[in-house]
């Protein structure tokens, strides 16, 4: 929980990180360390603390288990116990008695071992147990001790047929229990004894030591053991009858037992009878008796002798441990030690179950700790993992953020000096023009001054230089005006034929000094007035028109103005400039509309210009929403074409258009009459519409040729007539003939204009021969019309 | 010939947009055209020149108007040279392009007053 609130803590805000020094970084890393391994620590303790407790209690068992051994050590050496139960109990016992400060309970697990091995027939085994039990016994000056150990190390010797080595540690053993007055143990070394004289044949001592035995057993009021001895010892006395030794009085006893007993009334060797009795009747199983059913007859002596053997000793076994719990605990009974036993036992599995069970415990706390370290060093691990790639991924970010600002520091820098450039050309323009606009005017008050031929062809060099340098001042300003943007187009309305008429006027003695024509078509309908840049119009067509001139060396320039459509409300007008000049090879179509370009080399040094004109041409007709097109013939001429959406003006559309045209001149010919005489519909038609669109309140008559005009004009009373020229019966030069000739005054004064198709230099002059007073051309110009009605009517 | 003979663009701005009365023109246009082609065809049989230019003359407004600019210097022709009865030989081939030209001409003005309608 901690490590995640330490983690949240990392400032992600990106700002904030940025400003993170190196050093910062490190401490808040050392901190977050050190706050995993103090986490860690604590539970660290908290579990050694468990651990140890439960350690502790371990312990305790231990103990409680240890003392009850101690306390039954007895219960040990009863020999109700089976064989491996024995040496389980034995070696279990050794194990906490060495593990144990308690040297008593040592000395007294060494000498069960000791008698464990001597009753299982391993003498030499049994002598390094039983001489540990001395040495441990010595060392705490347990006199008693020594003295059974030392009678029982006697018995060991006497086993491994060491009868001289026996007899000295009996001897040893009875001198220190007879001064302690430990009876049972001098019953038990006497008994001892007596096998030992008997072993060496020497009858008259194993005799006595049997006899002395028997009295201290009498003593001790252990008639069980009381009887055994004082059989042996009649049988031993038997012997020594037989052999040439006086009878002793207890024979006579001995005689009495063996008739007790009739499995061994019959029996005539007193050894093997002794031996028998020393081995007692417990000693033989029946396990061993159905054993040697199968062996063979050597075998079965052999087996016999060993068994024998065996008997001896587990009856010798059988009085030391008689023994050895008197010395223990004489006034507790056999039945009441096995019961306790029992409980003990019970306690005993029960204490082994619990420590299992804490072991179990503990491993498991183990196993836990072991998973809790290897989880939080893996957590530590994977955090510290994912922390430097989150700082990894920051430091990438700010530098990708750090490259991104100085690419877009590098582009700002760059926009601003293009900016720059185009500011400074514009400023350096501006300046320069201010001083050739001087120039030019001075040049001109000195050219209209007095001046010889030759000062006068140098001032208007003079004259012409300055101009042609500020034309390209000019192109220069537009050019990085257009580019910066800060180029505005003017919106206000303006009369689309006055612009081109001030071209033909600026540029006409231009044409002239080259002997070239430049003329202009207006095609009808084309809106008068429409609203936009009239000046940067006039620029375009200047450019293009100035180029043309430039370029051409005979014919002429023609400037043509077309309606191209209505688009959006929009009249599309086409204002083409076509020249019979060199032309323009047809791939260099585009590249001349690039800045400072021309054809080639050649056309510069020739032609002069800075290569800029159609570029600032191109700029500003797009600008407009327009296009500029180019189509030319090598040799024989170009077309420049520049179309231009204008709104017509006040945004009413023709209309509204023709109403302004009235409102120039039609107020002033309203309600006039007209006779129209012309013979084809459709044109009477055209005529009509046009002028009911032009002059309001007009009063038109139509009449098919020129007889029913004349008539109908001696009918009725007309301002004016429109006269077409062809048509049958009569036609237009012969009804203003007649009309001019024939006609009574006012009538003969009637204004008469020609309408005629083919506007030719010979019709026209035949025209006003036959007396008409203005011509006007179809398909008419509606304006053009009207100018001319005005005029014609005001005349 | 996949750009038109004719050209709207003036009548447009002569009616101002009114689609009954373009289609009024263009339907006088299909009338009178095909009666003064016929003219022309007949007066060039019995070698009629004078009505040959009269025809022609009356004629070349009307082409003007449907902005069929590719007769115009054809119908011009014609004319010149009936008034002044010189390259005669040349009437047949011009006549008949004009008769050609027109019939074209009046099929996409027909095409152009069924979409007015």
């Amino acid at each position: 929980m901690i490590l995640l609130i330490t983690i949240d803590k990392i400032p992600d805000n990106n700002y904030l990180f940025a400003k993170f020094t190196p050093s910062k970084i490190m401490m808040n890393r050392v901190r977050y360390i050190f706050t995993l391994l103090f986490v860690c620590c604590l539970y660290n303790i908290s579990i050694a603390v468990e651990t140890d407790t439960l350690t502790a209690a371990i312990l305790s068992h231990y103990e409680n288990i240890r003392s009850l051994y101690d306390l039954n050590e007895v219960s040990v050496k009863n020999r109700k116990l089976s064989i491996d139960e024995a040496r389980t109990v034995s070696e279990h016992q050794l194990e906490l008695a060495q593990n144990s400060d308690n040297k008593k309970a040592l000395g007294d697990a060494l000498d069960n071992m000791g008698l464990f091995y001597l009753r299982f027939n391993k003498p030499g085994k049994s002598l390094e147990y039983l001489t540990n039990s001395y040495m441990t016994r010595k060392g705490l000056n347990d006199q008693k001790g020594m003295g059974v150990a030392f009678a029982n190390i006697g018995y060991a010797y006497y086993k491994m047929g060491n009868d001289d080595k026996a007899l000295e540690y009996l001897k040893a053993s009875s001198k220190i229990l007879n001064s302690e007055r430990f009876d049972a143990g001098m019953a038990v070394v006497n008994d001892f004894m007596g096998q030992v004289y008997f072993d060496m044949k020497d009858y008259q001592n194993a005799e006595n030591y049997f006899n002395q035995s028997q009295n201290i057993y009498h003593l001790l009021n252990k008639s069980q053991q009381e009887e055994r001895l004082k059989t042996i010892a009649n049988l031993v006395a038997m012997k020594l009858n037989s052999g040439g030794i006086t009878e002793s009085p207890s024979v006579e006893n001995n005689k009495d037992t063996l008739r007790k007993n009739p499995r061994n009334s019959g029996a005539s060797d007193v050894k093997h009878k002794v031996t028998e009795l020393l081995n007692d009747s417990k000693g033989i199983d029946q396990l061993g008796s159905i054993k040697i059913q199968n062996l063979s007859e050597e075998e079965i002596k052999a087996k016999i002798k060993r068994d024998s053997l065996e008997l001896e000793e587990l009856k010798r076994d059988h009085a030391l441990n008689d023994m050895n719990l008197t010395h223990e605990e004489d006034s507790i009974k056999d039945a009441q030690r096995d019961q306790q036993m029992e409980v003990l036992q019970g306690k005993i599995s029960s204490a082994n179950q619990a420590l299992l069970q804490k072991q179990l415990q503990l491993s498991k706390v183990a196993q836990q700790k072991v998973w809790f370290l290897g989880g939080a060093a893996i957590i530590f691990l994977l955090t510290l993992f994912f922390y430097n790639r989150y700082r990894l991924k920051k430091k990438a970010f700010v530098q990708l953020e750090h490259a991104h600002d100085e690419l877009k520091a590098t582009r700002d820098k760059l926009l601003e000096a293009e900016q720059f450039k185009d500011q400074f050309l514009a400023n350096m323009s501006h300046e320069i023009r201010t001083p050739m606009n001087a120039i030019i005017g001075a040049s001109n008050l000195v050219l209209n001054t007095k001046l010889d031929e030759v000062q006068m062809k140098y001032m208007r060099a003079v004259k012409q230089s300055s101009a042609n340098l500020l034309v390209i001042i000019n192109d220069i300003l537009d050019l990085s005006k257009i580019k910066s943007g800060k180029l505005e187009f003017e919106y206000i309305p303006f009369h689309t034929k006055e612009v081109i008429e001030g071209v033909i006027t600026t540029l006409h003695f231009k044409a002239e000094e080259k002997g070239l024509t430049l003329t202009s078509t207006f095609a009808a309908y084309v809106p008068l007035t429409i609203v936009g840049d009239q000046v940067r119009l006039s620029q375009v067509l200047l450019n293009l028109v100035s180029n043309a001139i430039k370029f051409t060396s005979k014919g002429g320039v023609s400037i043509d103005c077309k309606l191209k459509g209505m688009k959006d409300n929009k009249a599309e007008i086409e204002f083409s400039v076509t020249d019979s000049g060199i032309g323009i090879p047809e791939d260099k179509f585009d590249k001349i509309f690039e800045s400072f370009s021309q054809v080639g080399v050649e056309t510069t040094r020739l032609y002069g210009g800075t290569g800029l004109g159609l570029t600032i041409s191109r700029q500003l007709v797009s600008l407009q929403g327009g296009t500029i097109n180019v189509k030319s013939k090598l040799g024989e001429g170009t077309t420049f074409t520049a179309t231009i959406p204008y709104e017509v003006y006040s945004g009413l559309g023709m209309e509204e258009e023709q109403h302004q045209s009235r409102e120039l001149g039609g107020d002033k010919v309203k309600n006039i009459r007209i006779l129209i005489a012309e013979d084809n519909e459709m044109n009477q038609m055209v005529v009509v519409d046009t002028l009911e669109g032009l002059i309001e309140g007009v009063q038109i008559d139509i009449a098919e040729n020129g007889k029913i005009a004349v008539d109908k004009l001696q009918q009725k009373e007309y301002d004016l007539i429109l006269m077409d020229v062809q048509m049958p019966v009569m036609n237009g030069y012969e009804a203003s003939q007649y009309i001019r000739e024939q006609l009574p005054p006012p009538l003969n004064k009637m204004k008469i204009m020609a309408m005629t198709a083919s506007a030719t230099k010979p019709e026209v002059d035949k025209c006003f021969s036959s007396g008409m007073d203005d011509y006007i051309s179809k398909p008419f110009d509606p304006d053009d019309l009207l100018k001319k009605i005005i005029a014609l009517i005001n005349k | 010939m996949s750009e038109k003979l004719t050209d709207l663009a003036f009548m447009r701005g002569l009616v101002n947009n009114d689609n009954a009365k373009l289609a009024k023109y263009i339907t006088m246009f299909l009338k009178a055209t095909p009666t003064m082609l016929n003219t022309i065809d007949n007066a060039y049989l019995v070698q009629d020149w004078e009505t040959i230019k009269v025809t022609s003359h009356s004629l070349k407004p009307q082409l003007s108007y449907m902005g069929i600019k590719q007769l115009e210097e054809v119908i011009k022709t014609i004319e010149f040279n009936a008034g002044q009865k010189m390259n005669l030989d040349k009437m047949p081939e011009l006549i008949a392009k004009l008769k050609t030209d027109c019939k074209t001409a009046m099929a996409e003005l027909e095409e152009d007053l069924k979409s007015l309608s």
